[in-house]
């Protein structure tokens, strides 16, 4: 049912208790949405919530009203006032949600929702909308819980099974996700974006192999989607498959030549074959365009360390240190500029937080299980 | 280098389309996914031409020779391997028990949980080298009778009686045996005391104080107490890639080291808090060596452990040792990652008169070569050096430097094998049984892997462990005894075809420790120079040949031969010819000569014994 003619219903429930001689009616008001006259029907609103500032239908009327006009950021107050005149209201709360979702308040737009579901469970659109909003503030364990119902009611919805994917595989519960984008790719066996999707969720399983073919069949049906050679490119790069990673990575800067992690990882390869002068331009080129990737300040350090460069490898390490300290690659290689630059004092330093942050994974992360941990670059 | 998930890349890509999307996905009005025209196909890298390696020698081919050989013995282990236990044993290895030239070879059985509570199993079979090259099944003559869960092996004369004596590591209990003559054997183990405790792995021998006398280092891998283990699939600790498999390492509390100071009568002290290498963090200890890596002449110690840092503990000639490992570069991976580190070995594989180090690794980590640059430390050129993409889908263990050719130059091979059965379920990927690798020596410093050409990848694929190296039949080619977890051994026969000279040495202190274990050989041949360590235990808890074998290529002798015994002297001989095993006695020079059958096409060097010994000289 559409959520506009549920708020319309709710007011006519309640308008006949809310009708005066002195003010504009509210058979007026609606009069004058029926001919499109928003306008109109939204002063008419505001002429019989300011006579009766103790009618909540009449505030929640012209919540409806403002936002039919898409002034949702005016009817969201208009909403809280009928809901704080009467909690009861039917319908409004899920009009408030709807209004806070469409301004992109994720987060407000819970509280509304939520209360909308508890008074009607059974919506598959208040548990759409509620599971979008919970998607949308990223609290996606929760949009996991509230989409599996809307996902399996219309199987054939192949963008919100998408959701309802991407969700899994931001809660890292990577089974549920390759159900899901299983179950896409059988409605639509070319869908560049459900076959990447698997590809990120077999890999966050651990599953590097079985993620290629995805992603290899995401780059065979969409050819230019954004990401897709690079993500294949870094799938061959987890499996040291740098020839194949080299071909996809090249492919990504076909299509978008300032894609600096593109840029990044190929002078990587480079350098894994042992070619820092191919190598070191093209990270200069990645850290040129954008100033986070880590990677590319890594091997720089390493490249500049070699050629005794100290100041200049000092600077990057540095660099890639501060992008993520939690890492120990960087404390590491930093340990051993330091040790070359004569400085045990601060060789000794680095060590230690290497120690320390192994020492601290072993505490927190089962290392021989499941999947590497996700951390930022 | 932090390997992320690809999802860490990409998920930010799909984020930002929810509102657009909301219509369609709440109210059904959703249009079809729009589609991006598809440019031409892009162009293909050219392949890059290979490497022109004609100059190179052929590759010897191998042959499984086992069955023919007569080791049929099965190693020991549960089909299902529920708990870690099930995935660590064992250890092969090459001795000459009764000192009749011909090698004899030790294979640790293993054992499972349900036949450890009953006992065990005999830890090792032994096998006797026959003069018609057979083998035969001696355990039970040989008093090697000990029950219980045999892990590694580690072989050296202790007492200094002449006569190679055997010890072997194990689950609660280790075994020490001593060589009576003629392949008996006296346990001895409670009263040397170094019957030990707990989970032990690797074990190696080293003379650390130049005493005379070889001490003993035990790696210990994790607490498990046998009543109380660890449920297969119970926890996070106990899955992997999506499977339910068996616990650990992590999760598990490792266990510290032992290392026994022979007092050289017959008994042991264990001194590992005294001597700093007690491992009070708990490491997981598996592969253990003792090696001289700086040239200084007192054997340090080098511990791979699993999932964490490796320990390299210099010697600091005074009875303790300093561990060196992160500060010269061994540790970790070159991006500073910790690995898990399995079987190791050292060599001059580039000829630069130094130790490089190389250690094999768990899925997903690919072996490390670690180049030794003096006092610089190692850099770790797995990458460059090419030894470390085509480890990289595998588990590798068994390992070691070894000159297959002959041709001066030292190549590589590493013994794979999974340690979960269950990995098998996932349709993709790693299996349990896994091939084997064999690296070429391209004298460029870096690495050809070869196993197709060596016919090793047209094996059966096995989950293997222990590799233990050494000329089994006096040939001058360098053979591999591997043990396959649950199946009998591989004997892998090395049919080299090329003409290349070679030598071997069997040294005997007098001085020094009877086995001269640490002593470091330095040859001069053809304008190459070339040296190797005696060794008491290496690659992954197994034994080598003591003898130390050295490809000639096509030097027909060698300039000069220096000797550097553990007591410290050193002696040099001059104008050696090849092909020859010598056995050489600490200040003594030559004792004995035996020839090597002549180089494929080539023309024998030593035609008959030497009667006369070969005088030194000493410095």
């Amino acid at each position: 049912m559409n959520i506009y003619k549920l708020a319309c219903i709710a007011f006519a429930l309640v308008s006949p208790l809310l009708v005066t001689a002195q003010t504009p009616t509210p058979s007026q008001a609606l009069a004058l949405e029926q001919e499109g006259k928003l306008a109109e029907a939204e002063q008419t609103w505001r002429q019989i919530a300011q006579a009766n500032p103790q009618d909540a239908a009449a505030f929640a009327s012209l919540g409806l009203a403002l936002s039919k006009q898409g002034k949702y950021d005016q009817a969201v107050p208009a909403y809280k006032k009928a809901i704080a005149l009467n909690p009861k209201l039917p319908g409004v709360h899920l009009n408030w949600g709807l209004a806070e979702f469409k301004q992109a308040h994720f987060e407000a737009a819970l509280v509304p929702l939520s209360a909308a579901l508890a008074t009607d469970p059974q919506n598959i659109q208040v548990r759409t909308l509620l599971g979008l909003s919970c998607y949308g503030a990223k609290r996606f364990a929760e949009a996991v819980k509230y989409l599996d119902l809307p996902a399996k009611s219309d199987p054939i919805n192949t963008e919100l099974q998408g959701v309802l994917a991407q969700s899994c595989l931001s809660a890292k519960q990577y089974s549920c996700a390759l159900a899901e984008f299983r179950q896409i790719l059988e409605h639509d066996p070319n869908s560049a974006a459900a076959h990447m999707l698997s590809g990120e969720a077999l890999d966050g399983l651990g599953r590097t192999v079985e993620a290629i073919p995805e992603f290899e069949a995401a780059a065979k049906a969409a050819p230019r989607e954004p990401n897709v050679h690079f993500g294949l490119g870094y799938l061959y790069w987890k499996q040291h498959k740098y020839d194949e990673a080299q071909t996809a990575f090249e492919a990504e800067l076909s299509i978008d030549p300032a894609h600096a992690q593109a840029l990044a990882y190929l002078g990587d390869i480079e350098l894994k074959k042992n070619d820092p002068a191919k190598s070191l331009p093209l990270l200069q080129k990645a850290i040129q365009i954008r100033n986070d990737v880590r990677i590319a300040y890594l091997d720089i350090g390493a490249i500049l360390s070699d050629q005794k460069k100290y100041p200049e490898a000092l600077a990057a390490l540095q660099r890639a240190e501060k992008l993520d300290p939690a890492q120990p690659d960087a404390h590491y290689r930093l340990a051993r500029l330091y040790r070359a630059m004569g400085n045990p004092a601060a060789a000794q330093r680095e060590f230690a937080k290497v120690n320390d942050l192994h020492e601290k994974a072993e505490d927190l992360v089962p290392k021989m299980s499941a999947a590497p941990p996700s951390s930022p670059q | 280098m932090p390997v992320h998930s690809l999802k860490f890349f990409l998920s930010r890509v799909f984020a930002c389309a929810l509102i657009l999307l909301t219509p369609h996905l709440v109210f059904g009005q959703a249009a079809g996914p729009q589609r991006v025209p598809i440019p031409p196909p892009l162009a293909k890298n050219a392949s890059k031409p290979k490497t022109d390696r004609s100059s190179l020698p052929q590759i010897p081919i191998f042959k499984d020779v086992a069955k023919q050989l007569g080791l049929t013995v099965s190693h020991i282990a549960a089909p299902e391997a529920h708990y870690i236990i099930d995935s660590t044993s064992g250890g092969s290895g090459l001795f000459d028990c009764d000192d009749d030239g011909r090698l004899d070879i030790v294979l640790i059985n293993g054992s499972t949980v349900e036949r450890l509570r009953d006992g065990g199993d005999p830890m090792v079979t032994l096998y006797h080298q026959e003069p018609d090259g057979t083998f035969k099944d001696i355990t039970a003559a040989a008093g090697l009778t000990r029950k219980g869960w045999g892990m590694g092996v580690a072989v050296a004369d202790y007492d200094n009686d002449g006569k190679l004596d055997l010890f072997v590591t194990g689950y609660t209990g280790s075994a020490l045996y001593r060589n009576l003559g003629n392949c008996k054997f006296e346990d001895v183990t409670d009263k040397a005391g170094v019957r030990g405790s707990g989970f032990m792995t690797g074990a190696a021998w080293g003379d650390y104080d130049r005493d005379g006398y070889v001490d003993l280092f035990v790696s210990r891998y994790l607490r498990l107490d046998l009543n109380h283990l660890p449920q297969f699939g119970s926890n996070k600790f106990c899955r992997y890639k999506g499977i339910l498999v068996q616990c650990g390492p992590w999760g598990l509390e490792g266990e510290s080291d032992f290392l026994y100071h022979n007092r050289g009568d017959g008994t042991f002290e264990e001194v590992s808090v005294k001597a700093g290498v007690h491992n009070d963090s708990g490491y997981y200890g598996l592969g253990v060596m003792w090696l001289d890596y700086d040239d200084d002449g007192w054997p340090d110690l080098l511990v791979a452990n699993d999932s964490v840092s490796n320990y390299l503990y210099h010697n600091n000639h005074n009875g303790t040792f300093t561990d060196v490992g992160m500060l010269t570069g061994v540790a970790l991976s070159g991006d500073g990652m910790e690995l898990g580190n399995m079987g190791v070995d050292w060599g001059d594989y580039d000829h630069s008169g130094r130790l490089s180090f190389f250690v094999t690794h768990f899925e997903d980590q690919p072996n490390s070569l670690y180049r030794n640059m003096g006092a610089k430390g190692f850099d770790d050129v797995s990458w460059t050096s090419g030894v470390g993409q085509p480890s990289e889908p595998y588990v590798g263990w068994g390992t070691g430097f070894f000159d297959m050719d002959n041709d001066t130059w030292l190549d590589l091979f590493i013994a794979n094998g999974h340690v979960y059965p269950q990995i098998d379920q996932i349709d993709a990927g790693p299996r349990y049984r896994e091939p084997m690798l064999l690296h070429r020596n391209n004298r460029d410093g870096t690495f050809d892997e070869v196993s197709k050409e060596a016919g090793l990848q047209a094996m059966p694929l096995k989950s293997r462990r222990g590799a233990a190296f050494g000329d089994i039949f006096n040939t001058g080619n360098i053979d591999i005894v591997v043990l396959n977890v649950g199946e009998p051994p591989s004997v892998l026969l090395n049919m080299n075809p090329n003409p290349y000279h070679r030598v071997l040495f069997k040294l005997i202190g007098t001085k020094s420790n009877r086995a001269a274990i640490g002593a470091r050989v330095t040859i001069s041949a053809g304008g190459v120079r070339q040296f190797s360590e005696v060794r008491g235990g290496s690659s992954y808890l197994s034994q080598n040949d003591l003898r130390l074998h050295f490809g000639l290529g096509t030097a027909s002798k060698i300039d000069f031969v220096e000797i550097r015994w553990p007591s410290g002297a050193t002696e040099t001989l001059q104008n050696i010819p090849a092909d020859a095993i010598y056995t050489i006695v600490e200040g003594s020079g030559i004792r004995q000569t035996t020839p090597l059958p002549p180089p494929i096409g080539g023309k024998p060097a030593v035609s008959q014994r030497l009667t006369k010994p070969m005088a030194p000289t000493a410095k």
